[in-house]
């Protein structure tokens, strides 16, 4: 087999991924399976058609790629040794020695730092490489669960230049698999750390749960603040009947980097799927969220909190599909706007005929904090059934003048005045964390990240 | 304490204070009737420093020091509390983390200690009982989902925290029933004394049964019409603004 | 309830009342569209040069375009070739000087569409100037509105009288460049109507006119132009029906207002033009531009729209609010029964100091109507202290039908205040329930239902376009409910 040839209309910038997954085609995880090998030249024969999406794409109407295209990313990355040298990001969890967590370095596994012991019977959480090996072999990594069925099935390489190229280059990240009936009590904390370099990340990470499984997973990622490195991360998450996934995505990367992340997630009858992503960091982040309700009952709920300060741009996106009846839906979004900062929210429930009893809501708030940052946002509902309660609300607006004299005639000066409202702005994205523990943890971290408020300590008692 | 000398004040270029005048001497209370639009809340608002309002001529001094150019927040370091007719409700702050921020810029800008939280707690809980506050209070956002009575109350236990100079109370006493009515003149007269002064707006002689001033002013058309005694309140009770100032101009 | 589906169902069945073609030779270009014939077009009408040369400008850039594809609508291609681009009737030739003169099957052709222009007592107070197909017939009131300076006439007549006018204002809001249909109209557009509202002047009637679609395979590229000069007033009307017919009828519109400093400008349209039938076979392909430009300082444009008709509906009246603590309004009731489609809103962009917006849309599907609402609020860097509210609600009646939201916000001012709400919801059996115990059929209920949903809309039309309006929706409703 060749390599497919890039089509002349395609970048320089294009191609490189293209002629970088030619030359690495054979030493990528995999290479023995034939499903999966064929999933990523599929993957990259759809690149090669569409090379990357420009503003004239309506999914990405609001969000400028072009500054990755031309960048030329170490893409030829030879699968190196475990770093030596210790990295700057951040270990997330250190303040709980005991906490079970998988941590990758630079698409690395680290096993010294990491803890995975005390996992419930046949719960099982591998490197992605590493699960990709198992069966590779021909052994299967548990009993009813098969790699082939969830791998690249759930976010097929059909309709994303980002997730094609994911799949066509995936060389890191993490398998998970609760079998029916397991319950997770505590979190499982997926960390990803990168060290310096220019060098692109492709980690998939691959969560399913079986019937009326429970865990809660979370994903941290951060990065050396001077590094401009590119992520660009797949989560596939697969819910059987009545299971439950909490899952929560910190985005602390590095200010310089880019970090592209798609998430797709099957949801069968009566399964609940609950997340939370934080955009915190890098120059540029994009979310792009694709959610199927496929069986009655199917719950899901996303909240998400954007902060675009700096020249930060941050792309939040979220497709529902409604397409059994008696289904929830609900998006919970706010974005902050500050400096040159950009920030984009789109989110759509589709009903489908039929999906009566549906219910779908999506709620998107803004600050518009500076006279050169943007929000641009546009909730959407498409509906086929009549049965249905749906709703969406968006506003932009600014720190109330009202609260704010309030403050100031309680003797808090204008500075703490605003940033008290905007962490009350901000505040319930955090306390919808329902683990007391993960809410300290984030709340802490989110507080570290809001833009230029002049937060002093005090402040981070507003979540104990 | 506070002395007020011929303010004119505009509001979106209509004049609403016409020449006030109003001295409030240490230790006294000084009550402010007058029927809607005479200016209550006007004074009220210019006098906490909010924006909106263009003061025109005149000038306020509290202790000989002018207030107009400063900020809320530092009329409020040297002593001006505005009790709020309307309590604003800010979704997402909690309400002690509110209160103690309030009262550690204050102490800082006394140069006193901050408090830590314990004794916070102490300070809370001994203010609380005096206005029959529910401690759960505290835990939800600053006056977020409070009936009126516990937003009144709310401002109230906030005046006894910081200990104010000058307490001005806009129409504390709408919307209250008799025993939130009376907690609430138990947490202003707990505080009476030779450094506290407070101007009390009001529309009825009502909350004055309970907060004896010593002097009772008439508010109306921007400036003060008469003023004089608690029987004043008394005879506006009786007769009505309308009747007052057909009085005057027969007199 | 299955019962009483069943009567509905046969009242479903009930016939466009308004579904009758008038026998009148036609003088009518052979179909297809090139260089020629828009010279033709030009030359017929009598146009001075630079008008013909824009209309060339428009055909030329009009070749370099292709058809938009974004809305939510779905419609075999239009084959422009086939199209015949100029249209009036034969009895035009001597132009009826009053309406004694007009065609009397004309005048019965209105009687029958309830438009009693013979009787203009009735419409009291109103001015009507009515199109049939391409050229306008008649013109009523224009001598009293002429006294106070105030022009409303056909545009081929403005043309001609105040090419000054023309020439100053065409195009300056919705430019020959704009959008593939815009610009096909700017190059082939046949007639409309024309205001002019001079300086400080309150125009004492609502300006109406009527439009129509008769010849067959005929397109209709109506060009409307409003000004409202300072500090002037005026509410314009504009109503439409259309005879049944078993072709789809391509009508691309323009509209244009322009508002100066302190004007007002309110534009009410009921649209009520064939909407095919329940196979979805016939019916007005209904592609319009319409946009209010607010140049002037405390200006104001109001766009108030009922759609009942129309096969497919695309149509964004728009607001540009460029002076100063200018004020745009978009109220919307759109309503999608059979297999009618409707991908209609608003954008309001703000460009001013203190601009404000409100946008209320009420869609309403039924059968196997698809109703999107597409809406785009911007706010640019210098508009400070810019508000925009907007609410747009859709109501399900069956299981077949759609509803669909799609508003854009961009926002680029800090001090800037944008809100939107939306819901979807269908009306609920316990409501419905409750008036029928109370004494209220099912057809009354849901017209009081329907008509409760979109009184915000209805309020803002003038009082006999409000009653219109109402009965217009009971009629395109019967039978829907289930």
């Amino acid at each position: 087999m060749s390599a497919p040839t890039p089509t002349d209309t395609l970048s320089a910038g294009a191609k490189a991924y293209i002629e970088a997954f030619a030359e690495r085609e054979d030493e990528l995880p995999g290479r023995g399976l034939k499903w999966l090998h064929d999933a990523r030249r599929e993957a990259i024969d759809f690149f090669s058609r569409t090379g990357f999406p420009t503003q004239r794409n309506e999914r990405w109407k609001y969000t400028n790629v072009a500054p990755i295209e031309k960048r030329s990313f170490d893409l030829n990355r030879k699968v190196p040794l475990p770093s030596r040298t210790p990295l700057s990001g951040d270990l997330w969890t250190e303040g709980d020695r005991q906490a079970l967590r998988l941590v990758i370095d630079d698409g690395i596994v680290n096993p010294a730092l990491s803890n995975l012991d005390g996992l419930p019977q046949g719960l099982f959480v591998k490197g992605l490489a590493e699960a990709i090996d198992v069966e590779s072999v021909g052994l299967t990594l548990a009993p009813g669960f098969a790699l082939e069925s969830k791998l690249t099935r759930i976010a097929p390489a059909r309709n994303d230049a980002f997730c094609a190229l994911n799949t066509a280059l995936m060389d890191s990240g993490a398998v998970i698999f609760a079998p029916p009936g397991t319950v997770l009590e505590r979190p499982l904390h997926l960390i990803f750390r990168v060290g310096s370099g220019e060098k692109a990340l492709f980690p998939r990470i691959l969560i399913a749960a079986g019937a009326g499984a429970r865990m809660t997973v979370i994903e941290h990622f951060s990065g050396p603040a001077d590094a401009d490195y590119l992520e660009n991360a797949v989560t596939e998450i697969d819910l059987a009947e009545d299971a439950a996934l909490r899952y929560i995505k910190m985005q602390r990367s590095g200010s310089k980097s880019w970090h592209l992340a798609t998430l797709r997630a099957r949801i069968e009858a009566r399964a609940e799927f609950r997340s939370s992503v934080l955009s915190l960091g890098a120059r540029l982040c994009r979310h792009d969220i694709d959610i199927e309700l496929q069986g009655e009952e199917a719950r899901c709920s996303l909240d998400g909190l954007y902060l675009a300060d700096g020249r930060r741009h941050t792309d939040f996106r979220a497709n529902i599909e409604h397409t059994f009846a008696h289904c929830k839906s609900d998006v919970y979004c706010k974005g902050i706007a500050a400096g040159r900062g950009r920030g984009v929210f789109n989110a759509r429930a589709h009903v489908h005929p039929d999906a009566q009893k549906s219910e779908a809501h999506q709620t998107n708030r803004n600050l518009l904090l500076s006279r050169d940052a943007e929000i641009d946002t546009k909730p959407q509902l498409e509906i086929h059934a009549d049965d249905v309660k749906c709703s969406h609300g968006a506003t932009v607006g600014q720190l109330d003048d009202q609260a704010l004299f309030y403050l100031r005639s309680r003797g808090i000066d204008l500075e703490s005045a605003r940033a008290m409202l905007t962490l009350g702005f901000i505040r319930d994205i955090v306390e919808r964390i329902e683990d007391p523990d993960l809410r300290r943890m984030i709340g802490k971290a989110t507080l570290a990240h809001l833009p230029g408020m002049g937060l002093d300590g005090e402040l981070s008692e507003a979540f104990t | 304490m506070l002395k007020i000398t011929d303010l004119r004040a505009n509001v979106d270029d209509k004049e609403i204070l016409k020449g006030l005048n109003l001295h409030v001497p240490p230790g006294e209370v000084h009550a402010i009737m007058g029927p809607n639009g005479s200016g209550k809340s006007t004074l009220a608002h210019i006098l906490a420093g909010r924006e909106g309002y263009e003061v025109t001529k005149g000038e306020v001094l509290l202790e000989g020091e002018s207030l107009l150019d400063l900020a809320p927040e530092e009329r409020a370091y040297r002593g001006v509390f505005l009790a709020f007719q309307y309590p604003v409700e800010i979704p997402g702050v909690n309400n002690t983390y509110f209160l103690k921020a309030a009262v550690n810029a204050l102490r800082r800008h006394q140069g006193q200690p901050e408090l830590d939280a314990i004794d916070f707690l102490g300070l809370v809980r001994e203010k609380l009982e005096i206005l029959h506050l529910d401690e759960s209070l505290l835990k939800r956002g600053v006056n977020v989902g409070f009936s009126g009575g516990e937003k009144k109350r709310n401002e109230i236990f906030q005046l006894a925290l910081m200990e104010p100079k000058v307490a001005i109370l806009d129409e504390t006493d709408s919307g209250l029933d008799i025993d939130a009515l009376k907690d609430v003149a138990k947490g202003v007269n707990a505080l009476r004394g030779p450094e506290f002064s407070a101007i009390v707006v009001t529309h009825y002689q009502r909350l004055l049964d309970h907060i004896a001033p010593d002097r009772v002013h008439i508010l109306s058309e921007g400036h003060i019409f008469r003023s004089g005694g608690i029987e004043l309140a008394h005879e506006l009770e009786a007769k009505g603004y309308e009747g007052l100032v057909r009085t005057e101009a027969g007199s | 309830m299955s019962n009483s589906l069943g009567e509905v169902d046969t009242l479903v069945r009930r016939e466009y009342q308004h579904g009758f073609v008038t026998d009148l030779e036609s003088d009518t270009v052979p179909p297809g569209l090139d260089e020629d014939v828009v010279r033709l077009i030009s030359r017929k009408k009598g146009e001075p040069e630079f008008l013909t040369e824009w209309r060339l400008r428009a055909y030329r850039h009009w070749l370099t375009m292709s058809e938009p594809n974004w809305a939510n609508l779905d419609h075999p291609p239009i084959d422009y070739g086939a199209i015949s681009y100029y249209s009036a009737p034969k009895s035009d030739k001597d132009g009826p000087k009053s309406l004694d003169e007009v065609d009397p099957k004309l005048l019965e052709t209105y009687e029958k569409l309830g438009i009693p222009l013979a009787e203009r007592a009735a419409l009291a107070g109103v001015a009507v100037d009515a199109v049939f197909d391409s050229v306008s017939v008649a013109t009523t009131f224009k001598d009293k509105l002429a006294e106070q300076g105030i022009i409303f006439c056909s545009f081929s007549e403005a043309v001609r009288e105040h090419p000054h006018l023309i020439e100053q204002y065409l195009g300056t809001v919705v430019p020959y460049t704009d959008n593939f249909f815009a610009t096909l109209n700017s190059a082939v557009f046949s007639d409309g109507s024309f205001c002019y509202i001079p300086k400080g002047v309150r125009c004492p009637m609502e300006l109406s006119t009527y439009f129509r679609i008769n010849a067959a395979k005929t397109g209709q590229f109506e060009r409307t132009l409003v000004i409202a000069d300072e500090g002037s007033y005026v509410s314009y009307l504009e109503g439409c029906t259309a005879p049944a017919r078993d072709e789809n009828q391509l009508h691309a519109a323009v509209v244009e207002l322009v508002a100066l400093a302190d004007a007002e400008i309110k534009y009410s349209t009921v649209q009520n033009w064939y909407p095919g039938d329940e196979n979805g076979v016939g019916g007005i392909y209904n592609f319009v531009t319409k946009r209010g430009d607010c140049r002037g300082d405390r200006s104001k444009i109001s766009w108030t729209q009922v759609e009942t008709g129309s096969a497919i509906t695309w149509k964004y009246p728009s607001c540009v609010l460029r002076g100063d603590d200018a004020v745009g309004a978009f109220y919307s009731v759109a309503l999608s029964n059979l297999r009618q489609q409707a991908d209609t809103g608003t954008k309001m962009i703000h460009l001013g100091r203190n601009t404000r917006s409100t946008i209320i849309s009420k869609g309403i599907s039924a059968g196997r109507g698809q109703n999107a609402y597409r809406g785009l609020v911007q706010i640019g860097k210098g508009a400070e202290n810019a508000r925009n509210y907007t609410q747009c609600d859709s109501l399900l009646m069956g299981d077949r039908c759609g509803a669909h939201t799609f508003p854009y916000m961009e926002v680029k001012n800090p001090s800037a205040k944008v809100e939107h709400e939306a819901t979807t919801s269908k009306i609920s059996d316990d409501q419905l329930f409750y008036c029928r115990q109370r004494g209220i059929g099912e057809e009354d209920a849901v017209s009081m239902i329907v008509n409760g949903f979109c009184k915000d809309v209805f309020r803002e039309l003038p009082m006999e376009f409000a009653v219109e309006a109402q009965k217009l929706l009971e009629v395109s409703l019967e039978g829907a409910v289930g």
